[in-house]
């Protein structure tokens, strides 16, 4: 083993990834090289030290409090799902709608104070779009599979050349309504899974164009780009397939939105 | 008591006694990640709130530390991470490996410098330095140095390639080394050589 082999394997051996045989080379080599030697010493000492470093209790740990507050909310988990049955019913959403209320008018509130920056773009396009997706809580009859969501899986093959899957994934569809957001008519469907829900919106592209600016980052899936909004409240993932604008939105970070593919264009 | 009433207390109490002994593990992680207690402790419970519910999707046996980690990643990395990332000011592949070590061999008389400039160096200004990397590479830095995962585990935690969790590591290293050098040039417990 020359010095650059024994080099390379510096930091898998201080990690303890290295191979046992790669160890023993890597010591043969040490033992004659003074320079190597050295090398490796001080690496393993600076590694040492910082994690002891890391390692010492940060000033402040309040366990018990949290340890607490953890409890607790596994208590409350523990009476939704004793208090009779409640747990097949879809839980939509976590927050309670007063701290979404809250979050909303803050968000309005600075969308006022910097008019024209970023914030003011989630107000305009994504602040609708999202009290869209958490209405449905409330609205949970009226998104019930029905003959109102047959005509409008008719309507979007027909008008929107798009075909929906009623299974995605884990997910089911449950329902559909028509409804105008932002002014632009738009088809509403609402797939669940447990205690998750998913938004689709179907909007002509005539009428909607995607933001393209703001808090948007711009991923590929399968080929396809997508325009991925991604905020502390909610994610909505814009897409343009022929003339249509799907729009999917979730409140559940953990869900892998970008995954979620509903449907497929009929043109 | 149902059989129901009877599986809920069984749940809870396994739940108990396999996820909540990590409670101090995933705390010190958080604060590195998250670099504020309010938010590292919300941080944390939002994590065991999202393990209790699925802990039916966690098979027993299998590494629940590591499970516990790849929930509270996934929660912080969609929810909690600065949304204006700033751009970094240094070039990370500008910096010798082993930088420090190329700093410090130089140095005149002391057979062990770097034992010299450690002695120096408080708690905090290592875990201020860890906090300044760059969030992608602070997040495998932490989980390597602070927790001892290996490759492959903090691979699975944060659903990244081995090789991109490797060169993460690697260049988080080089940047960590690099501040804590400036840190100490800038105490005046060294003098600068690359001036």
């Amino acid at each position: 083993m020359n010095c650059q082999e024994a080099l390379d394997l510096l930091y898998d051996i201080i990690d303890k990834e290295a191979s046992e045989v790669d160890v023993q080379e890597v010591q043969e080599h040490l033992d004659k090289c003074r320079d190597c030697f050295g090398r490796y010493q001080v690496e393993q000492s600076i590694q040492e030290f910082i994690q002891s470093k890391l390692k010492q209790a940060d000033s402040t740990p309040k366990l018990d409090t949290l340890k607490s507050r953890i409890l607790a909310g596994l208590d409350e988990i523990d009476q939704e799902e004793s208090t009779g049955g409640e747990s097949s019913v879809p839980r939509p959403f976590r927050l309670p709608t007063i701290v979404l209320v809250a979050a909303a008018s803050i968000v309005i509130l600075l969308g006022a104070a910097f008019w024209g920056s970023k914030i003011y773009t989630h107000q305009k396009y994504f602040i609708p779009l999202e009290q869209a997706h958490w209405a449905v809580s409330s609205q949970l009859a009226s998104y019930e599979n029905n003959a109102q969501t047959e005509a409008l899986l008719a309507d979007a093959d027909r008008n929107y050349k798009y075909n929906l899957n009623r299974n995605v994934g884990d997910f089911v569809l449950l329902g559909g309504i028509s409804e105008t957001v932002m002014g632009v008519p738009m088809e509403h469907f609402v797939y669940s899974h447990d205690t998750d829900i998913i938004s689709v919106f179907l909007a002509p592209a005539s009428k909607f164009t995607i933001p393209t600016d703001g808090e948007i980052q711009v991923i590929t899936r399968s080929n396809t780009k997508l325009f991925d909004h991604n905020c502390r409240g909610c994610r909505l993932i814009f897409q343009k397939i022929g003339q249509t604008i799907v729009i999917t939105a979730t409140t559940n970070h953990s869900l892998d939105l970008p995954d979620f593919i509903p449907g497929r264009s009929v043109i | 008591m149902t059989n129901g009433k009877a599986i809920e207390l069984e749940k809870r109490k396994a739940f108990e006694q396999e996820a909540l002994p990590h409670m101090e593990a995933l705390l010190r992680t958080a604060l590195r990640m998250t670099k504020n207690q309010n938010d590292a402790e919300d941080l944390v419970q939002e994590t065991y709130i999202k393990a209790y519910r699925f802990w039916d999707k966690f098979e027993p046996g299998s590494n629940c530390r590591a499970w516990l980690f790849k929930i509270m990643t996934n929660i912080f990395i969609n929810n909690y991470r600065s949304k204006s990332r700033s751009p970094m000011s240094v070039n990370v592949d500008e910096i010798d490996d082993s930088f420090l070590y190329g700093q410090l061999a130089t140095s005149p008389g002391a057979d062990n410098p770097e034992q010299e400039l450690f002695a120096k160096i408080f708690d905090d200004d290592v875990k201020k330095a860890i906090e300044e990397l760059p969030e992608d590479f602070r997040i495998v830095v932490v989980l390597s140095f602070l927790e001892g995962f290996s490759y492959q585990e903090i691979a699975d935690i944060t659903d990244l390639q081995l090789g991109t969790v490797k060169s993460r590591l690697h260049r988080g290293r080089k940047l960590l080394q690099k501040e804590l050098y400036d840190y100490a040039v800038r105490n005046g417990y060294i003098k600068d050589k690359t001036l």
